[in-house]
């Protein structure tokens, strides 16, 4: 009987690290955001949970989570305005070869209370860690591009935006602004405890023009010349018909 | 109320949209002229990018020109000969000009470019036409009433080119030369501004081409329509920047407007009228000039697909 009990009390020890080997999940409210003619922003639910095979035994742990929103990854360039002859002229750029081109990190506490510096700048998370690749590693551009970026809404820290419903049950509404980026977001979740990463979850959505924005922005890309044809059409017709409508009065 | 644009690809109020195309036309039905040189810089003043503004404009001028065209061509005030030799010298020029629009903006320079040449073109139309108005102003209250009287049948250097043709509408044997190169300076203009062009087409034509005044208006309209609608398309297939919805609301705005604007405008006296017009260009023309010349809050900025999206 003792022989017993200590092979289980054996196994159960081995057994019991495995059990707390936390998992992340996300999911998402919707998996696509159309912008229709009425699109002024809105807002994307994220929620998930965390298995740790410890509630059960009612045993509350704290846990923190960080979700990152990376939309498509865009070529730009920055371009630095000088003085010339008393004007301001574009006169410097850079080429930004590979930049998301929106990046949101919401979290459940401030980034410095979830884990240090170090930690995150090597998992590459938070703004001051965005993967911008600009010409030359210039850091003033980089500085520029970003703080561009956060004046248009499209880089943005949410700092207590993941709130937990339950201990292992948590939730966050992020806002996509109007501007919006068209294609594939990735999301990326962190999961944290005492400064440590205990897991991560990966989905994405994706953003979409629907309908006639859909339909008239890819003639325009694809198929200009028709397109340019149709716009005259239109303007004519409209000029045409104003002078029928306003002659006879 | 916003309204996506899908090729500006922003979220704009479309009372404010509507409201800028009826304000526009007012002053266009009011003082008969096409109002793309207001509109084009009210859109960029509204954040719309310059690049998109200036296409899409030139598809407005095209729709206020046309029903223009028809009223002049019912009451045959066209010499259309004229205007297709003059056409013919705006299509070169368009054609030049929207490669001359692709290249600046890929190079980052468009918009500056766009602003010079407004305030070079406001300042200067806008200079001269309050100098002029104000002069007539003075005389009519001298004489009361009565403009000067011009010599019919003067020549200028114009007169002495080759390659001449004869206008009959306008009682015209003038070399084509100048006449193409009027066409050709108009049509850069409307695509690179996005304007119609007859601020500089009707004094060249009435002062350089001494075509007769009552066909200028129509001669100009129709030359005009045709050169819009091809930088229009052009546009389009080049660079990618004419956005159908910001275009048709502010034709409905712009049709509206133009129609009180020119009951308005005919209760008022021409010289006020145009001394009214000149204050008008000037206060855009400082505008743009106080945005080239001022330290900008921000001095980086981003552009984002380089090349119109291909």
């Amino acid at each position: 009987m003792a022989r017993l009990l200590a092979i289980s009390f054996a196994w159960l020890c081995l057994l019991l690290p495995m059990a707390v080997a936390e998992e992340l999940h996300i999911g998402l409210g919707r998996e696509n955001i159309s912008i229709g003619s009425d699109f002024n922003g809105t807002d994307l639910t994220i929620f998930g949970s965390v298995e740790d095979g410890l509630a059960r035994f009612g045993d509350t742990q704290h846990y923190d989570v960080v979700v990152e929103l990376l939309g498509p990854s865009e070529m730009s360039e920055v371009r630095l305005k000088e003085r010339v002859l008393g004007i301001w002229v574009n006169t410097q750029g850079r080429r930004v070869q590979a930049a998301p081109g929106s990046y949101s990190v919401s979290t459940t506490r401030p980034l410095d209370d979830v884990a240090n510096d170090v930690t995150f700048r090597g998992l590459g998370i938070g703004l001051p860690s965005v993967p911008i690749a600009i010409e030359n590693s210039d850091e003033e551009f980089r500085a520029a591009f970003k703080r561009l970026k956060l004046d248009k809404g499209l880089y943005v820290q949410n700092v207590g935006a993941i709130g937990f419903l339950t201990p292992v049950l948590f939730k966050a509404r992020v806002e996509i602004p109007a501007n919006v980026p068209i294609g594939d977001h990735i999301v990326r979740g962190y999961l944290f405890k005492d400064g440590a990463l205990l897991d991560t979850a990966t989905t994405e959505f994706s953003v979409s023009k629907s309908g006639f924005e859909a339909f008239t922005y890819n003639a325009a890309q694809n198929y200009g010349l028709y397109y340019g044809l149709v716009c005259v059409a239109l303007a004519m017709f409209a000029g045409w018909l104003a002078s029928v409508i306003f002659r006879k009065k | 109320m916003y309204v996506y644009l899908p090729i500006a690809e922003m979220s704009v109020n479309i009372v404010v949209l509507l409201a800028m195309g009826g304000a526009v036309g007012f002053l266009s039905g009011m003082f008969g002229v096409g109002g793309g040189f207001l509109m084009t810089p009210l859109l960029i003043f509204y954040n719309i990018p310059p690049a998109v503004a200036v296409a899409t404009e030139a598809a407005q001028v095209a729709a206020s020109s046309f029903s223009g065209t028809l009223a002049n061509l019912r009451r045959q005030t066209v010499d259309i000969k004229l205007g297709l030799v003059l056409l013919c010298g705006g299509l070169v020029g368009s054609t030049i000009g929207v490669q001359l629009f692709r290249i600046l903006r890929q190079s980052g320079q468009l918009d500056l470019v766009i602003s010079i040449l407004y305030v070079v073109f406001l300042g200067g139309i806008g200079s001269l036409m309050l100098i002029e108005s104000l002069n007539a102003i003075r005389r009519v209250k001298k004489t009361g009433g009565g403009g000067e009287a011009r010599k019919p049948g003067d020549h200028n250097w114009i007169h002495g080119l080759p390659l001449k043709m004869k206008f009959k509408r306008s009682r015209l044997y003038l070399s084509a030369i100048p006449v193409l190169a009027l066409g050709a300076l108009v049509g850069i203009l409307a695509s690179i501004m996005g304007v119609g062009g007859g601020f500089i087409m009707v004094p060249a034509m009435i002062y350089l081409l001494k075509v007769p005044t009552n066909v200028v208006i129509g001669t100009s309209l129709f030359q005009i329509m045709f050169v819009t609608a091809y930088t229009t398309v052009i546009q389009a297939h080049t660079n990618q920047t004419v956005d159908i919805v910001l275009g048709l609301t502010l034709i409905i705005g712009g049709v509206v407007g133009a129609q009180i604007g020119v009951r308005v405008g005919q209760k008022l006296r021409g010289e006020q009228l145009r001394a009214l017009l000149a204050l008008i260009v000037l206060a855009v023309c400082a505008r743009l000039l106080i945005g080239l010349v001022l330290t900008p809050e921000e001095l980086y900025s981003i552009q984002t697909s380089i090349g119109g999206g291909h």
